[in-house]
């Protein structure tokens, strides 16, 4: 299906990652890491899209194939441009990604990393636009138009970025991502690194931009106070796959996956009268924990099933022989509410009563 | 007897009281002061955050305490009063840091849990013979065969799986959740009173944090342990502790019980920090950053440090003097001009 | 806002000088503070401007054979003389011979009687400026038959001191030539095989491996005894510069191979991707100007084991040869056991070696201890 509906500006189908698992001397390939397995998401022009989960759920990953920063394994990822026109990322070849990306851009999530020290600001953000040619008296009237709009003093245009606080850098990295007007934005964790105060600062201007500009973000986020502030609609993965998806306040309020709920109840609260972790028995084990992509070595374990089964307090035989598919539940909350239907992953997500926040 | 504020059980005297302590450092650029006089106390038992973001001054505070700071910071002012297991009152900040006074102190009677459980460990020793070590300096009676009981014990107690196999893993081998079950094992295995936890979770991912902060409450009750908790997340902080110690650029601004801390803050940086947080609990309000950047150490501002930020300034006052600590009720404080006048009618 | 028509120039603030301070003043900056580091490179930039300016520094020639003056040892430039009084203009006393001048015992003693004064200035023996042009100006002299050796003079009666300033052109040199070689062939090589990856990088690497497994020294005998008897001086200097950077290579290869492994990921350069800038492009603008500091400090340290290597090469008889003076042929004559403890002062080549080598080191230090942008 090569369309988009007229509203979506992004669709991604059953796009996958996996990383080979070299042995011997020979590195032959005996496995692979699967990042991302089979995710599929859309969203709408001008919204928010948040992509949250722990570490190793293949977010980020994700986000990079989107932009085609990485090369996916298998999947689509359909894009609408600014001249109208649809195309999908992953097939493209050479000089027709390079086009693309004059409309989907990226906002890295360490200030200190995703900035060439050795370059002042002006070259660090007037980039994208010297690499389609432009002059440079005019890259540096819009370098200093950017600066305003990203709330920076333009007259600070020749310093370097050691210069800067944490969060001016990240500023400089909106502005860079703002140059050429892209449509879409891929947000990886923009404020994870930054100090809490300045967060907010990073948050407000997000949203303005968004609002005054049109974009569409794609968020990606391991802080659920956060997406919950900022997106319209969340999707929360887990081990390479989407669990869970769906409007921002009725997955919150009312998840239909156990991991989401592990997720909200795990999270404390900035406040000591809301209750934290009340049922969850902290002596449970960490079979879950990991810190690396799970590892599966064709032709054993996972083999069927539900990945979240290790740490599911409601897993059934069902949900150890049977993977679950991501679908809305046959209940009527489920189908369609606020604008876009609330899927899940889980075989029981109907009669789980899962508490949210 | 019970503490009418903090619901603390604990003796008369607190446990640890650090007085008025100033930290230098020579910098390239120059001196900075990231302590410019930080006063705080921990009874037996009780749980204290320390807050603020980075610049703030708390990792310095809990390095300072264990002398363990770096080569060119100095402890220029202040005392830090610890009452040993003895019963005797030693000041820290007089003992020679390398002193075998402090070093028994030091992962002795007062123990730390870091950020990076990663470089905690040795990357060439088995989880076991780390543990095994601490055990040794601290116990030098202890034989082998008790070593080795005790590493197993204190793994099952952090709740490890399977403690008799994982004790012979290198730390890289365990998951990031393990590692720092680990390190609290470790930390714990010389019997301290105290346990200072810098920033223990924020590397962790968001369920196994939940799990780690709930095993060293765990842990607290059990074995009575003090817990300094210092870190930026005030999630944890509200959950964590119940008592708090609010820094800013080397200064405590404002001290007291968690929940007057939350619900009535006083200083104004406390309060501007509260509305910038996403609260998830709550229905998206829109978030008020707090505006301009921590002034870095080296160029600090006259009178209070939280002044070029501040939107509830009282007058000049504030960009020249420093504000006295002032008591508001029992137990909560705060340094700010706002309240020199109407301290005890805010009460 | 800037609503002209026209682009209009953004002015930049009067910030901290710090704030506008590319790598390489940063780099100067730090690298300002080492006081030891600061004087090596004094120490370098004297060396090689004698190196530039030999034939104008130097007071006699090079080859220039003073019979009656062989094996004379170092001789004192005064400003007192034998009587006590100073003098403005520094002078020489002459020197005779004692005993057999055909003997191999031989003794020099100080003729007060005769007195040379020096001049500056000067013009002394004919040379050819850099092989361009002749002229006779010296810095300073004597008049013709002064015993003018600073540093002494050889078996031949040829002036130490001047042998030595001209010998450091060529010594020094090699050095910078060699290196410059090894820079293009280790970026280009280790560059590749770090950008690229996967088999070319596998190749290069085990090339590195295998040459640097080979013992030096004998390498280079094998391939200096390979150069043909019968070439001209300047392209036996050109070939043992080759074969000096053969091995040097590989290091600097490694050095960078690293580099560029661990930036090709760096967010920095995904967002250049991001941008369209084109990968060449990439690597000259964003990778090279990051690891360039390393290189230079890395060439630097290079340098002395290039100047080490020609000496050595040179005093075992298989690199350059007379009529060609570097330090190494200059210490070729040092070899000889009796001459040494006859004439020690012939071993002062090698002490120029020691400085220049040191300086090398030390100013390479520095640089490597400056080269990191984020040190606090």
């Amino acid at each position: 299906m090569a369309e988009l509906a007229a509203d979506t500006i992004l669709r991604v189908e059953g796009l996958k990652k996996h990383f080979p698992v070299r042995r011997g001397l020979l590195q032959r390939v005996v496995g692979s890491v699967k990042a991302v397995d089979d995710v599929s998401f859309s969203v709408q022009q001008g919204r928010t899209l948040g992509l949250v989960g722990e570490s190793g759920c293949g977010k980020t990953t994700t986000g990079r194939m989107i932009l085609r920063a990485l090369d996916p394994t298998a999947g689509q990822v359909w894009f609408r441009q600014s001249d109208g026109q649809v195309v999908d990322m992953a097939a493209l070849r050479g000089a027709e990604i390079k086009q693309a990306r004059r409309d989907m851009q990226m906002i890295f999530q360490d200030p200190y990393s995703s900035l060439n020290p050795r370059m002042p600001v002006m070259d660090l953000i007037a980039e994208p636009l010297r690499a389609r040619g432009w002059t440079r008296p005019d890259c540096e009237s819009r370098v200093a138009e950017l600066m305003d709009l990203v709330g920076l003093d333009a007259r600070m245009i020749r310093r370097y970025p050691h210069a800067f606080s944490g969060g001016q850098r990240q500023r400089i990295g909106i502005a860079r991502a703002l140059a050429l007007k892209p449509s879409l934005i891929v947000a990886d964790e923009p404020v994870s690194a930054l100090d809490v105060s300045v967060q907010a600062q990073i948050l407000n201007l997000l949203q303005a931009l968004q609002q005054d500009l049109g974009l569409t973000l794609v968020f990606i986020a391991h802080d659920l106070s956060v997406v919950r502030y900022l997106c319209d609609q969340v999707a929360v993965m887990y081990q390479g796959r989407i669990v869970e998806q769906g409007e921002s306040e009725a997955l919150f309020t009312a998840p239909r996956h156990p991991y989401t709920a592990t997720l909200l109840q795990a999270a404390p609260a900035p406040d000591p009268h809301v209750p934290w972790m009340q049922d969850i028995d902290e002596t449970e084990t960490e079979a879950g924990d990991t810190t690396a992509p799970v590892e599966l070595v064709d032709g054993t374990t996972a083999a069927g099933g539900c990945a979240f089964v290790p740490r599911c307090a409601h897993a059934t035989d069902l949900c150890r022989q049977q993977g679950p598919i991501l679908m809305p539940g046959s209940t009527r909350e489920s189908q369609v509410q606020y604008g876009a239907a609330h899927l899940a992953a889980c075989h029981h997500q109907d009669e789980l009563q899962l508490r949210g926040i | 007897m019970r503490d009418p504020v903090t619901n603390e059980r604990h003796g008369a005297e607190p446990l640890l009281e650090v007085l008025d302590l100033r930290v230098r450092i020579e910098r390239d650029t120059g001196l900075v002061h990231p302590l410019n006089g930080v006063s705080f106390r921990i009874q037996e038992g009780q749980s204290v955050g320390i807050v603020g973001e980075s610049g703030c001054g708390k990792t310095m505070a809990s390095n300072a305490l264990l002398r363990i700071l770096p080569r060119r910071a100095e402890i220029t002012h202040g005392s830090m009063q610890f009452r040993t297991q003895a019963g005797d009152r030693i000041d820290l900040a007089q003992l020679d840091p390398m002193s075998r006074r402090m070093r028994q102190i030091r992962g002795g009677e007062i123990s730390m849990i870091f950020q990076e459980p990663m470089t905690a460990f040795s990357p060439v020793h088995t989880v076991h013979d780390q543990i095994a070590e601490m055990i040794r300096l601290h116990d030098p009676g202890a034989d082998k065969e008790e070593q080795h009981r005790r590493v197993v014990e204190l793994l099952d107690q952090v709740g490890i799986p399977d403690p008799e196999q994982r004790a012979f893993d290198y730390s890289f081998q365990l998951s990031g959740g393990m590692r720092q079950r680990a390190m609290i094992a470790m930390a714990l295995a010389s019997g301290p009173r105290l346990l200072i936890a810098d920033e223990p979770t924020t590397a962790l991912d968001v369920t196994v944090q939940a799990r780690v902060l709930k095993l060293i409450e765990r842990m607290q009750r059990e074995l009575n342990l003090a817990l300094m908790l210092i870190t930026h997340d005030l999630g944890v902080v509200a959950h964590m502790v119940s008592y708090v110690y609010v820094m800013y650029l080397g200064r405590v601004v404002e001290e007291g019980p968690v929940e007057a801390i939350f619900d009535n803050p006083k200083h104004p940086y406390t309060a501007a920090l509260l509305r910038s947080i996403p609260n998830l609990a709550s229905k998206s309000r829109r978030l008020e950053p707090i505006e301009g950047n921590v002034p870095s150490a080296d160029r600090l501002p006259t009178g209070c440090p939280f002044h070029t930020r501040c939107t509830e300034k009282v007058g000049d006052i504030c960009q020249q003097r420093m504000p006295a600590r002032v008591e508001l009720s029992v137990g909560h404080a705060v340094s700010c001009f706002r309240y020199t006048e109407e301290s005890l009618d805010d009460g | 806002m800037m609503t002209q028509a026209t682009p209009p120039r953004v002015e930049p603030d009067a910030g901290p000088d710090l704030a506008f301070a590319s790598q390489w003043r940063l780099m100067w900056l730090r690298f300002r503070r080492h006081r030891l580091a600061m004087v090596a490179g004094v120490v370098l930039l004297v060396l090689y401007f004698g190196a530039v300016f030999c034939e104008i520094i130097a007071p006699l020639g090079a080859g220039q054979r003073h019979r009656s003056y062989v094996l004379c040892p170092p001789q004192e430039v005064r400003l007192v003389d034998a009587a006590g009084d100073f003098h403005f203009r520094p002078f020489l006393y002459g020197v005779k011979q004692r005993g057999n001048p055909s003997d191999w015992l031989r003794e020099y003693v100080v003729d007060t009687s005769v007195v040379y004064p020096i001049h500056f200035f000067t013009r002394g023996p004919e040379y050819e400026m850099w092989g361009l042009f002749a002229t006779n100006w010296h810095l300073f002299g004597a008049d013709e038959g002064a015993p003018l050796f600073l540093f002494g003079t050889d078996e031949l009666g040829r002036d130490l001191f001047t042998r030595i300033l001209y010998g450091s052109r060529i010594s020094l040199t090699i050095g910078l030539v060699g290196v410059a070689l090894t820079f293009f062939i280790g970026i280009l090589l280790g560059g590749v095989a770090g950008y690229f990856g996967g088999w070319i990088d596998i190749i290069v690497q085990r090339g590195i491996e295998i040459i640097m497994a080979i013992p030096q020294l004998p390498l280079w005998m094998a391939l200096s005894a390979a150069l043909p008897a019968h070439w001209p001086p300047l392209h036996v200097y050109f070939g043992i510069t080759i074969i000096l950077s053969f091995m040097g290579w590989t290091g600097l290869a490694r050095v960078v191979r690293g580099k560029f492994l661990t930036m090709r990921d760096e967010d920095f350069v995904v967002a250049a991707r991001l941008a369209g800038t084109h990968e060449l492009k990439i690597i000259f603008t964003h990778l090279l100007p990051s690891f360039l500091s390393h290189v230079i400090t890395s060439a630097t340290l290079a340098v002395p084991g290039m100047i080490l290597g020609e000496t050595a090469l040179s005093f075992l008889g298989i690199g350059l040869q007379d009529p060609v003076v570097s330090w190494g042929v200059l210490l070729q004559k040092a070899q000889n056991f009796q001459a040494v403890v006859m004439a020690p002062w012939l071993l002062l080549p090698g002490l120029f070696v020691v400085f220049a080598v040191l300086a090398f080191n030390i100013v390479g230090d520095g640089m490597r201890d400056a080269a990191d942008p984020y040190a606090n």
